[in-house]
């Protein structure tokens, strides 16, 4: 019955969109040089996808001429959409990728970035996003909605739509599912949603705190915050089996658990110290060390794909509030990434080469971009709402 | 008919700020807070000037306690209404409080969420050192996502609600 009526209300509430664009804020002197020829018969621009993805990117700087690189193109229509045929070619002329795809006639913003994404990777040599989606937390008259977006913003569509807070969206490491905190029932309560269909389940709604899912690199396990025993304390969720098991324990606040690439550790925020404080839990002999000592709150980390990195919510002993910060767990140097005063929720890109956060801006909650060497800066400003909580996908092909 | 009925109350439910949609493993929102998106303020403290509580020593009356910057203490100058209100829930035996944890909104939210649970618990035991029996409170976070005031220091609170919950 409850169901139903739910069901109906979601039914009587427009679902929130928001269109966000993409603009490079901040690139670098040294982007290579690259001759992006408009494709032949290009009627329905892919590249313009392909140009603005490369010089979102900061690596690249498209020119008319003398580029380091040229890629051409013929679009040819068939009776199902089109065939692209890409040519990238070197300084020298030398040719480095010939392709040919075909593609329906709605794929043609996923074509380009397929493109760019070869591009990129015979380029740098680092494996390009540019066909990864975001997730994030749009807030607009009062509703709330988990909508997930292609990285740049575009083809936004929500997951869940609802009157009550949602929070926390984390991808399973196959980006198949989201995990999220959802108050639609009152309290806070973890759901898991199938990214393609929509169809979800109930995970956790035990008394008090449900919170801050993350998957393992496995996707067997969930890890998660529960206060049901008293202050809020991380625990595993078998998500085969639903069986629980707490792995910290004590008086202080623990949360905002995120396992490392290889599944043995997790990073969590503690204030056992004082102030919340990044703490590394080593799963297999239970060992839990402090990680960060730079700052006077630092919070939300999440370790870099390659495992070398974390990034962080942080305040510095002379920072202006709440900002970005990137540690490297070898040699420990830490690195501001951003220091709007009010930034939020960093997540890395699936490549490491970059971090999706939330800052405030005019007033309103939008989305930003660095570069995780904090010289490339983009913004993703949404032209309604506050946008909050932004988490970007892994690789999905 | 049935789902014209259903219909109708959906919609209600929506002017009512689509609030009360069930009581799931904890306690029932609340109508008060539920709104607060759409404006920013809420309709509970409207009267408040300042972190003041002008109805602190009415028994029974709903309250508000104000926290420091992310502490869970109890402040001092809060005991006499606690103890007022937890007198108030010993002479009522069959009434209950939900006891709302929040935060202000900068910083982490997950860790928000889990500081307003414990302020929450801060208050209620106290309550309960003061006599109060559990069965009569109950307890919510709601972390930074119900803010009141664009002031970080007026969000910082917990707020105790009489009502069946």
């Amino acid at each position: 019955m409850r169901k139903l009526l739910l069901l109906i209300l979601f039914l009587f509430c427009i679902p929130a969109f928001a269109q966000m664009n993409l603009t490079l804020t901040q690139g670098i002197a040294g982007a290579m040089p690259i001759v992006i020829d408009k494709f032949t018969n290009d009627d329905p621009n892919v590249t313009n996808v392909i140009n603005n993805d490369l010089n979102y990117s900061g690596r690249f700087k498209s020119v008319s001429s003398n580029g380091d690189a040229t890629l051409k193109g013929t679009v040819t229509t068939t009776w199902s959409g089109y065939k692209i045929n890409f040519q990238l070619f070197g300084k020298n002329n030398e040719q480095l990728l010939n392709q040919t795809m075909t593609v329906s006639k709605n794929q043609i913003r996923q074509a380009g970035h397929h493109i760019s994404d070869l591009v990129f990777q015979t380029l740098t040599g680092i494996r390009g996003i540019f066909s990864t989606r975001i997730a994030y937390v749009l807030v607009h008259n009062g509703r709330y909605s988990l909508d997930v977006a292609d990285y740049d913003g575009y083809n936004p569509k929500p997951i869940l739509n609802s009157p009550q807070p949602i929070m926390s969206p984390a991808w399973s490491k196959d980006g198949r599912h989201i995990a999220y905190v959802s108050f639609e029932n009152g309290s806070p309560e973890i759901f898991m949603s199938n990214v393609a269909n929509g169809s979800r389940t109930l995970l956790s709604h035990f008394p008090g705190v449900n919170g801050a899912p993350a998957f393992s690199p496995n996707n067997n396990r969930l890890a998660l915050v529960l206060s049901k025993s008293g202050v809020a304390n991380i625990y595993l969720m078998n998500l085969a089996s639903k069986s629980l098991q707490q792995i910290t324990s004590g008086n202080a606040i623990n949360t905002e658990p995120s396992f490392s690439p290889d599944g043995q550790s997790i990073l969590f925020t503690s204030d056992r110290g004082g102030s919340p404080q990044i703490y590394r839990k080593v799963l297999p002999n239970g060992s839990t060390e402090r990680v960060s000592y730079n700052g006077t709150y630092n919070a939300r980390a999440s370790f870099s794909p390659d495992g070398n990195q974390i990034v962080m919510l942080h305040v510095g002993d002379n920072t202006n509030g709440y900002g970005i910060g990137l540690q490297d767990l070898q040699t420990g140097a830490y690195l501001t990434l951003d220091n709007s005063g009010n930034d939020q929720s960093p997540s890395f890109s699936p490549n490491g080469q970059m971090v999706i956060f939330a800052k405030k801006s005019g007033g309103d909650r939008q989305l930003a971009i660095v570069s995780t060497d904090g010289r490339i800066k983009l913004a993703l400003p949404s032209d309604v709402g506050k946008v909050q909580e932004p988490v970007w996908s892994p690789f999905l092909n | 008919m049935l789902k014209k009925l259903l219909a109708v109350s959906a919609v209600a439910a929506m002017l009512a700020g689509c609030s009360t949609t069930g009581s799931g493993a904890g306690a029932p929102v609340d109508d008060g807070t539920a709104g607060i998106q759409t404006s920013g303020v809420g309709n509970y403290g409207d009267g408040d000037s300042g972190l003041t509580n002008p109805n602190a020593m009415v028994p029974g009356a709903d309250q508000r306690y104000f926290f420091d910057f992310n502490q869970s203490v109890v402040h001092s100058s809060d005991l006499p209404s606690i103890k007022v209100q937890a007198h108030y829930l010993i002479s009522h035996p069959s009434a209950k409080a939900e006891l709302q944890g929040n935060t202000d909104r900068v910083g982490s939210r997950e860790y928000n969420l889990a500081l307003g649970q414990r302020r929450a618990d801060a208050v209620k035991q106290t309550l309960l050192l003061d006599g109060a029996s559990k069965n009569q409170l109950s307890t919510i976070s709601y972390g930074s996502e119900k803010p009141i005031s664009d002031e970080d220091a007026q969000n910082r609170r917990v707020d105790m609600k009489y009502g069946s919950h």
